[in-house]
Parts: C-alpha cells; structure tokens; sequence
C-alpha cells in the first residue's frame, strides 16, 4: 500500500499543495522545509485527512485555528469555509483509491473567529462495474479503518524524536499491546472472550432446568471468574515485573561506577558519631591526666632526688657505711651492776671509763643508724607513691594514645569517603540509589505475589477441569439435553482451541519479531562488531546486549538507539497484514555528526522494501546527508516561502 | 454494491490449521476471526447461529 498523492486546500500553512511520490526505482521521497514551514503539518494534514485529529502539533500550530490564516484574513462574506485534505492511496491491486476529509467553518468576517462546523470523510473507490463507488461517513470510517488502523497509526506517520525516546518511554505492555493489534492477536482475543460467555449462556439454559447442572454451572461460573481475575492479575504482575526489571537494568547503567552516595554518607555520618565519641572520651582522658599531674605534682618534682637519696642511703648500706644498730642495754647493766656479765670480773675505774666511752660512741651511731633507718622509710614511700603515679600516668597515656590512633583512623575514613562522594549531584544519585532500591523491592513483592497466583491459576484450572467433567456426566444422563450437550461440547472445544492457538500464535509472533528486529538491525547496524544479539522476553521487554555479553540498551548512542526502535517497527510492519508506508519527520534530527551519515545510509536502503518518506529540515539535508539520500529518491520536494512570505510554494528540489 | 472485508492474518490462519486439531473447530474459528476482524452485526446472535449449525456435525463422533 503506497500514499500517491497528498492534496490540501486552506489547511494550515500548506494552503494549496499538491506532493506526489510516483514510484520510479527505489520508494524513497524527500520533503524538505525550513522550521515553521509546514513539514510537521503534512503529518498532521494525513492524520486529520484519516482519523479526524492532528497528533502532531506544535504548541504553535496548537493555539492556531485548522484554516488557512490568509483565508481567515481576507474572509468578507458569511458563506461557511472549507478545509479539505485529499490523499490518493494504492492498495494491493487496486487503482488508486481516494480518501478525502473536507471540514467546515464558519468565521466571522469581523473578529475572525473561527467555528469548527464539522467535517465529512468520502473514500472513493474504483469499480469495475460502477466505475466507481463512493463510501460516505461510518463507512469510510470502517474502510480507513482496515486500510490505516488507527492504534497503528504510530507506527506508520511518526517523529524521529519517537524513535529516539522509544524504548525509553513506551511500557512493555503498551509494546505488547501494540504488537497485538499489529498481529491480529486481539481477534483471538475477542473470539476467546465471547466464546467464554457464549459457553455460559449455555450451561445457563441446560441449569434452568436440571439443579444439579444449575450448581455445576455456577461454580463453574465462579471459577472461570476467578481464572480470568488470576489471568488478568498474573498479566500486571508480569509487567510490573518487566518495568521493575527494566527500570532495575537501566538504573544499575546510570549507577556504574557511581558510588551509593546515600550509603556512603550514612558510612560518613556513623564515622562522625564515633569520632566524635573517641574525642570526648579522649578530652575526658586528657582532664584525669592533667589531675593526676596536678594532684601528684609536688611527688614527680622530687621524686627524682628522693630516687637519689634512696639509692646513696643503699649504696651507703652496700658499703657498710652505716653503723648497725647496737643494743647498748648490755654495756648499761654491766656499768650499773659493776661487773662483767660475760666474764664476771668486777669493773676497774679504767674498765668503767672504757665502757663509758664505748656507750658515747655507739649511742651516737645508733642514733645516726636509727635517723637513717626513718629516713629510709619516708623516702621509700614517696618512693612508692611515684612509682604508682607513674604507673597511672602511663596507664592513661596509653589509653590517650589509642583514642588518637582511633580518632585519626576516622578522621582517615571519613576523609577517604568524602573524596568518593565529591563531584556527585549527591542528590540526584541519592534519588537514583533510592529509586533502585524501590524498584528491588517492587521486583521481589511482584515475583513473591507471581509465584503464588501461579500456584492457584493452576489449582483454578484444576477445579475448571473437573467441573466440566462433572457437568458432561451430568448432561449426559439428561437425554433431554442432546443438542446442548453437543452445542456445549463443540463450543468448549473451540474455546480451548482459542487460548491455545492464541498461545501459540503470540509464542510465534514474538520469536518472529526478535528475528525481524535482530535481522534488520544486524544487517542495517554499520558497526557489525559492537553488539552481539538482540532479545525480547515474553513481556515484550527489549535487550540489547553488547558483543561482550551485557546488556547496553540504556549505554547506546541516539543513533543506534533510533536504528534498534526502527528495526522492531519494521519487524511489526513485517508480522502485520499491512504493507503500508513510513513517513518520518525529522529523522536525523537527534542523531550525532558521527552515526549521522551510517543512520542516512539506513534510511535510504528502506526505500527498496517499502514507500518510505522522510520530512528533513535543511540542515538535517546537509552535504554529505543529500549525497546519501539523492542517488536512492527521484521525489524530492521542497516546501518555500513565496519572496513576500504569503504563500508556500512546493518545488521540485533540484 | 459490495462490502469490503478486511484480510486476516495469515500467521492466524496458519496457526489455527496448526493448533485446533479439528477440522470444524478450525473452520468454526476462522468464521468467527473473520467476524470480529470485519466487525459484522451483533455478536451473540452470529456466534449462536454459527455454533448452531457448525456443530451439528460435531454430533455424531460423540455419541458415545
């Protein structure tokens, strides 16, 4: 299916164009336009030609009314305007078909306000018969329908921002949901739901009349409710499952090599706590040292010298320089008895004076020997109490020691930790960090809750099974009941057949969407070497994984991010029904100087499969872009300005 | 003047040949994808009277 032809008149900016793309080799057509000029609006000009709506609108174009603003302006009479958008399509092996939207307004001559009065849509087709037959409004509608379904129509009228953002900002399930209507699932679908009821409404009318069959049929009833509710439950889970995964993944590329800021500064905070803690208990320390000092000052000044003299006082002792104490009570008794207790001659005046003199002396060094004796005790306990204020002293430093080893390691700690941190937006990698761990836990709560309804899925299945079977022994001991039963047994069986089939079919579509996109991607990607294969899991989640072996969808360039988002369109135009044409505007727009051209290159091979139109700003159209494009289009337009600004004007671009 | 249909899959109608295991219930589907793929008239009615005459042929092989 190619667009032939696009007409407008009084559409927006593009009053009166007319763009042909006459296929002539390969089906690439260029339009090129300056910003403002109109590009953006042949989008929407085919858009609201088929649906009725403008998705494509700038903010701009948004505060604008549809009609052309010089037709507002030179608007005299009170006659309603018409806007009309004419696309001439071919279809398979049709003639050209022509659909057209024409819309009315009225606007009021004076303020030039504008009333949108409607607008009809007309599908012309060729007949052989008729010559030609003419579909007016639901039919038309019907017949667009089935030509541009409108749940498709992104996949074939769209932005190179949308490729750019597309698997950033679409959601599996709207992914899924897409690929659904794409491959037609959603008629299985529809069928395997009506065929639900149908199935009820049945053993509705056999319970009417048998109570037994009546039970049977509400349980049954109940229970294909709860299936449906499990189904339908196991469904958001698996893709709350795929977010959280997906979220997961791209949030641990954003975190490479970021530190978890938040858990470091905790680290930093509880460091801090115990410095700070090591510090007082240091102060305090540090206070009893100084106590001990004060309190033991005088003994430390002089504890030195008392050393001293303890030392001479046993160096004295060593020598036997200090007299023994002697007992003189001995000589004492034998002056005051007169005679010697030893020998027990009586004492001579000579003897007397003799032991007279001896007493003198040995009193005296007795008295010397005594005084040592109370100076050796005195000094001995200053003595000891320097020895145990010494001790403390030691014991405290000691302790003063590891509190600064302590504190200083922290400080060291900190210092290690604060220099990780630094240079991070501490706030946004704290969102990150919190927002992953949010995600973590929302994987486990969903795979917990998954597992468990997995369980009773298949417990409800169970139930299902044996009810069906009590209700076909039921129906059959019922002879009543023949034609039912049959009717009952055929529909249950194209019911089954539906969930399976369905089952297989989304197997296949989505295998063979992977090997689409993996194909178009591998053969189209310029560097062949970078990536080594592409995955999509059930929940129609994406991965790209590197040569290397990781994954590295959320680490790709624009370019190669646009080029993946491509391939998986082109792979569900391949699995659809529908050979329709893709009109991208912008296209290179977001994609780097160095991928720009590889991404040209691209775009230009397109044009041999499918009609393929691109909308290029001129500075998207650059030298080495146009060197590209224009060996592989022979349509190539461009939009301009007339030389007063009044009308825009289609050239061919030569 | 006639009405235009639009085509089914064919991926569809490949998997229902391979997946049904009966020739009539692949038939009874087919008729039934190409009525909700053309969205034609009110649903209960069609599918009753579909199933109504399909399975009359449904009978005999299970008259056990």
């Amino acid at each position: 299916m190619r667009i032939e032809k696009i007409k407008t008149a009084n559409y927006r900016q593009l009053r009166n164009i007319e763009l042909s793309f006459p296929v002539d080799g390969n089906d690439l057509a260029i339009v090129i336009g300056r910003n403002k000029a109109g590009k953006t609006n042949i989008l929407n000009a085919i858009n609201w030609c088929l649906y009725g709506d403008e998705p494509h609108l700038s903010l701009e174009s948004d505060r604008l009314p549809l009609p052309n603003l010089e037709l507002i302006q030179a608007k005299e009479d009170a006659q309603l305007e018409r806007v009309t958008v004419e696309l001439t399509i071919s279809a398979d092996d049709r003639e050209e078909i022509l659909v057209q939207r024409t819309g009315f307004f009225s606007i009021n001559k004076e303020t030039k306000k504008v009333v949108d009065q409607g607008s009809e849509l007309t599908v012309t087709i060729p007949d052989e018969e008729e010559g030609a037959r003419l579909l007016e409004d639901a039919k038309a509608e019907d017949y667009v329908e089935r030509l541009f379904p409108r749940n498709l129509r992104e996949f074939f009228f769209f932005d190179g921002e949308r490729l750019d953002r597309y698997f950033r900002e679409e959601t599996p399930q709207k992914i899924r949901h897409a690929v659904f209507s794409v491959s037609q699932i959603d008629l299985l679908q529809a069928v395997e739901q009506k065929l639900s009821e149908l199935l009820n409404d049945l053993r509705r009318e056999a319970g009417r009349s048998n109570p037994k069959i009546d039970q049977i049929q509400k349980t049954l009833e109940e229970k294909t409710g709860k299936l449906t509710q499990t189904e339908q439950r196991i469904g958001e889970l698996s893709d709350q499952l795929t977010i959280a995964k997906d979220k997961i993944k791209e949030l641990e590329d954003k975190l490479r090599g970021i530190p978890d800021v938040n858990k470091l500064q905790s680290e930093i905070d509880r460091l801090t706590l115990k410095r700070d803690e090591k510090t007082k208990l240091r102060n305090d320390k540090t206070k009893e040292k100084q106590n001990v000092l004060f309190e033991g000052g005088m003994t430390i000044i002089v504890w030195d010298e008392i050393q001293k003299a303890i030392n001479l006082i046993k160096e004295k002792k060593r020598k036997r320089e200090i007299p023994p104490t002697i007992d003189t009570r001995t000589l004492e008794n034998i002056l005051k008895d007169g005679s010697c207790h030893i020998c027990g001659r009586d004492l001579d005046k000579e003897a007397e004076e003799t032991l007279l003199k001896l007493l003198e002396e040995i009193k005296l060094t007795a008295e010397i020997g005594r005084a040592l004796l109370l100076m050796e005790n005195g000094l001995a306990d200053v003595d000891e109490k320097g020895r145990d204020l010494r001790r403390r002293i030691l014991a405290i430093t000691k302790e003063l020691d590891s509190y600064n080893r302590d504190i200083e390691e922290g400080e060291k700690q900190i210092d290690e930790l604060r220099k990780r941190i630094s240079g991070y937006d501490s706030g946004k990698v704290t969102d990150w960090y919190n927002e992953y761990r949010r995600f973590e836990h929302a994987r486990d709560q969903s795979q917990k809750t998954l597992t468990l309804l997995q369980v009773l899925h298949k417990s409800v299945e169970g139930d299902i099974a044996r009810l069906n079977e009590e209700l076909k022994a039921e129906l059959k001991k019922e002879g009543r009941f023949k034609i039912l039963k049959r009717q009952l047994e055929f529909c249950g069986s194209a019911f089954n057949a539906t969930k399976q089939v369905k089952k297989n079919i989304m197997d296949q579509t989505r295998q063979m969407i992977e090997d689409e996109t993996k194909k178009t991607f591998f053969d189209l990607m310029w560097d062949k070497d970078t990536y080594g294969n592409i995955r999509i899991d059930e929940n129609y989640s994406i991965h790209l994984i590197h040569a290397m072996g990781y994954e590295c969808l959320g680490t790709t360039s624009a370019a190669e991010r646009e080029l993946l988002a491509l391939s998986f369109t082109l792979a569900l135009h391949a699995i659809s029904n529908f050979n329709a044409p893709i009109f991208i505007d912008t296209p290179v727009a977001r994609v780097d100087d160095v991928n720009r051209e590889d991404f040209a290159k691209v775009l230009a091979d397109l044009g041999s499969n499918k009609e393929i139109v691109l909308l290029l700003t001129p500075t998207e159209y650059s030298r080495e872009i146009s060197s590209i494009l224009d060996v592989k289009s022979h349509n190539r337009y461009e939009l301009k300005r007339s030389a007063d600004e009044t009308k825009l004007e289609v050239l061919r671009y030569a | 003047m006639g009405q235009e249909r639009r085509s089914v899959n064919q991926h569809i109608l490949k998997a229902l040949k391979e997946g049904c295991g009966d020739e009539l219930v692949e038939r009874f589907l087919r008729e039934l994808i190409f009525l909700e793929a053309n969205n034609e008239g009110h649903w209960k009615e069609t599918y009753k009277e579909r199933l109504a005459t399909i399975s009359k042929n449904w009978g005999a092989r299970d008259e056990d």
